[in-house]
């Protein structure tokens, strides 16, 4: 061979070699990548983000997507893809099992009748795939990689792809970690909500005793009170009547009665009687709400004017809304009645209104009430100008021990209790909305039969 | 995994019980043959040739066939078979008579065909490998990729006869004709490396093609083309061509189109078979207006050594992609490079023999070569060398 001859020859295989071995530079670079993402990325969405774009750099495709099988086998969900799909549904997964035993390098995707029915919604307007199963000990996943042109991908991508597939599914392995950690610390916050709201319990059932025995001792003394004030205000009337006649009687006495400034002690008097009695008649009604809220175990019904128990409750929030937020009530002209338990309907409409204030910016909230009939139904719109809630959080609101407040400030157990109260009730309790401008939530309950 | 086997095909009767006695264990998954024009007849008497295997590709090969058992004289009636025995993995062959003008649709329709009867519906197979009569290769390699795409290796050679007379056959299992196309796809549970390769170099630069007809030069450069290229073989110190036959004179300096990729240059070889009377030249592969044309130089010694060079890399590249040796091999040579170093083409197989040992190979003569260049794309040539290489059961490393 000459000498050129010799020379071409020897570019030209090693031009052949060097392709290969740029096969594992590339390998290596997505190893380098993919390490890179995982390490510096704090979310999940954000750690596969990374994770497609060092595939991308050596693996040309449209789009990726990685597919996640159920538990029990009978369907998958996406995980994650790029672009961002928004099929999220869950598919049959019967015949697309096979995605998840072996790995495939797909050159027609339309001649596959099982992708067609099942895989559609993900991988519309693709011509072909290569996909990879992931087993972790906790899911089994598909890593597919699709392409608008036929037969896309060369048996050197299902290489690289193979050898990489170990290290995604240690990164899925990793996330699945990362979420059972985070399910740790729910459920150990939740314990902790659990424990706090017993402790909670158990202080209000011996406050709710001493507070029923309180207002039992502080009951008849009141009663002496109040009634001695009326016995009172009737014998001064009735010296002031004597004064007025003997003055009448007696001129020479009007100097000694303004010396005397008899006028002006008879007024303040009065005024002194009717202050008392009106401070003895609201401390009779405190007495009564003591003794009403003291009684959490009580189940009896009673036919109740929804009007009436809204504005005794508002009587007990008003000293912690008062400061905070203007109060504005709508109520129906005509009591509102209905069959219930006052004692658990109070606490449903504390805690929304409880709930209002804390949303609602401090000095400047507005909370609105409006009570009206709604068919056979009492319909209450709580409204508040609060912060809202967040969007995350919506669907789990009505969740037992859920709560957007720092561990200690919320059991977490108001809105799942209201609920179920209100169902109790033949009622119901919704977020209507919510937004940064506030939120609305509707308690409905059956007008008493007969009306 | 991997039979070599050489049959006698003397009779059908003796055939017969020959492939019962080496395939005694059950059928193969995979039989590729070879041998010459008679022995390729033989086959047609198979009474169940389906009860060896479901899937067979074979052609005849000019001279007969050689391996690494031996090399075929013209007169042995004796069959070179390679059987892939894998049952993990997959393969299906489907083939079609050629009808001119529809080539590139059947060789679509029948890599499909192939591809179900292999049971991997829409999967792209790891080597499609492919015998036909010569003619038509090019828009065969269109039709398959119009259908899986550019990124699988297709493979193979065109059937050989003893002196181009149009004598060539092809085996698909259940007959035996002329004008086959006949499309194996390889999903081996074992992994494959392959290369392809001429080895030539420029000798002096012909001119550009400005009137030619599919497989026909008329002129180069305005002239009618065999003054032009005569031209240029005078100026290189060679005897020109006169009219008729001239596959033997041009073995070793062929014309050669230029591929331009990123970081190198290299031949595609086109091998002139007739001059005509109105001084044309009638090629082996297909040729358009525009193409740069070379005078190509070979010699009977590079062609010598060129087939274990191709193993060799090929070999390499089975060790640094998948960390394992060959455990058999096919080997296409250029029938028209064989008759040019018949006297030595036993050193061709012993050069095959060394960059391959104890590996079992099977090599066809034939009228065109069809591989995957350098640059990745899959192409016909001529006067070429490929080598499709099957490594022992070894997965790749995984990280």
């Amino acid at each position: 061979m000459s000498q050129p001859e010799h020379w071409q020859e020897k570019i030209l295989q090693l031009t052949y070699e060097k392709q290969q071995l740029e096969q594992f530079r590339q390998l290596n670079e997505l190893l380098s990548n993919g390490l890179d993402a995982i390490l510096s990325s704090e979310r999940h969405d954000e750690l596969f983000t990374k994770l497609f774009e060092a595939i991308i750099k050596v693996i040309d495709y449209d789009s990726i997507l990685i597919l996640q099988l159920s538990e029990d086998q009978s369907s998958v969900q996406l995980l994650a893809s790029a672009p961002v799909l928004s099929a999220t549904s869950q598919i049959a997964c019967d015949t697309a099992s096979m995605l998840f035993q072996q790995d495939l390098n797909l050159f027609n995707l339309s001649m596959l009748p099982w992708w067609q029915q099942n895989l559609l919604p993900f991988t519309v307007g693709y011509q072909s795939a290569l996909t990879y199963p992931l087993h972790t000990p906790q899911s089994s996943y598909a890593l597919i990689l699709l392409s608008r042109r036929t037969g896309a991908f060369s048996a050197n991508s299902a290489t690289i792809l193979r050898s990489f597939s170990t290290f995604i599914a240690s990164t899925l392995s990793q996330l699945e970690k990362r979420l059972l950690v985070e399910e740790r610390d729910t459920l150990r916050a939740q314990q902790h909500r659990i424990e706090q709201s017993l402790l909670r319990q158990e202080k209000m059932a011996a406050i709710g005793q001493l507070a029923a025995g309180v207002a039992h001792e502080l009951n008849n003394p009141l009663g002496f009170i109040y009634c001695n004030l009326n016995t009172l205000r009737h014998y001064l009337e009735q010296y002031d009547s004597f004064i007025r006649h003997s003055l009448t009687d007696h001129p020479t006495l009007s100097a000694r009665a303004t010396e005397l400034q008899l006028d002006y002690i008879r007024q303040e008097s009065l005024d002194m009687i009717e202050e008392s009695l009106a401070g003895a008649r609201r401390a009779r009604d405190i007495i009564n709400n003591l003794r009403t809220f003291s009684h959490p175990d009580e189940k009896t019904l009673h036919d109740i004017d929804l009007c009436s128990l809204l504005r005794d409750t508002l009587r007990i929030a008003q000293t912690q809304v008062k400061h905070n937020a203007r109060l504005q009530l709508n109520l129906p002209d005509t009591p509102a009645m209905l069959r219930g338990n006052a004692t658990q309907l109070s606490q449903v409409l504390l805690n929304l209104l409880m709930n209002a204030n804390q949303a609602v910016p401090a000095g400047k909230g507005e909370i609105q009430l409006t009570l009206t009939q709604s068919a056979a139904q009492w319909q209450l719109l709580v409204a508040d100008n609060g912060c809202g809630i967040p969007q995350s959080a919506v669907p789990h609101i009505f969740e037992p021990f859920f709560t957007t407040k720092p561990i200690g400030q919320g059991t977490g157990l108001g809105l799942s209790l209201s609920r179920a109260i209100s169902e109790q009730h033949g009622g119901s309790l919704v977020l209507v909305n919510t937004s940064e401008n506030g939120s609305c939530f509707e308690l409905r309950l059956p007008v008493l039969e007969g009306r | 995994m991997f039979t070599l086997l050489h049959v006698d095909a003397s009779d059908p009767g003796a055939l017969n019980q020959n492939l019962q006695n080496a395939l005694g264990d059950g059928p193969a998954n995979l039989i590729i043959a070879t041998g010459n024009i008679d022995s390729i007849q033989a086959l047609s008497g198979l009474a169940a040739p389906a009860s060896f295997s479901q899937n067979w590709i074979g052609c005849s090969s000019c001279l007969g066939g050689a391996s690494s058992l031996g090399l075929d004289q013209s007169t042995d009636k004796r069959l070179t078979l390679l059987t892939l025995t894998d049952p993990a993995g997959s393969y299906g062959v489907a083939s079609v008579v050629q009808q001119p003008g529809s080539i590139q649709q059947q060789a679509g329709e029948t890599v499909l065909a192939a591809i179900t009867a292999a049971g991997r519906q829409a999967e792209l197979p790891a080597l499609i490998w492919c015998m036909q009569a010569p003619g038509f290769e090019e828009q065969i390699i269109a039709g398959i990729q119009q259908v899986v795409g550019a990124q699988v290796p297709i493979f193979g050679g065109s059937a050989g006869d003893n002196d181009v007379s149009g004598q060539w056959c092809l085996f698909d299992g259940k007959q035996v004709h002329g004008q086959l196309m006949v499309i194996a796809v390889l999903y081996p549970s074992v992994p494959i490396s392959q290369y392809f390769s001429s080895g030539y170099s420029h000798l002096a630069t012909c001119g550009t093609v400005t009137s030619a007809a599919t497989r026909r030069i008329i002129a180069i450069d305005h002239q009618p083309a065999v003054d032009v290229y005569n031209q240029c073989r005078q100026q290189a110190g060679l005897l020109p061509v006169g009219t008729g036959n001239v596959l033997g004179q041009t073995t070793f300096n062929p014309m050669g189109r230029d591929i331009l990729t990123d970081d190198l240059t290299f031949s595609v070889l086109t091998h002139p078979l007739e001059v005509h009377q109105d001084g044309s030249i009638e090629l082996l592969s297909d040729i358009e207006v525009g193409d740069q044309l070379y005078v190509m130089q070979g010699s009977k010694m590079q062609l010598v050594n060129r087939a274990g060079h191709v193993a060799r890399v090929a070999a390499n590249m089975l060790r640094l992609q998948h960390d394992t040796t060959p455990a058999a091999a096919i080997v296409i040579y250029c029938a028209g490079c064989m008759l040019a170093v018949r006297d030595e083409i036993d050193q061709v197989r012993q050069s095959l023999m060394s960059a391959m040992p104890d590996t079992p190979f099977l090599m066809v003569f034939t009228f065109g070569e069809q591989g995957c260049f350098a640059d990745g794309f899959n192409r016909h040539g001529n006067l070429m060398i490929s080598t499709v290489l099957f490594g022992h059961t070894q997965q790749g490393p995984s990280l």
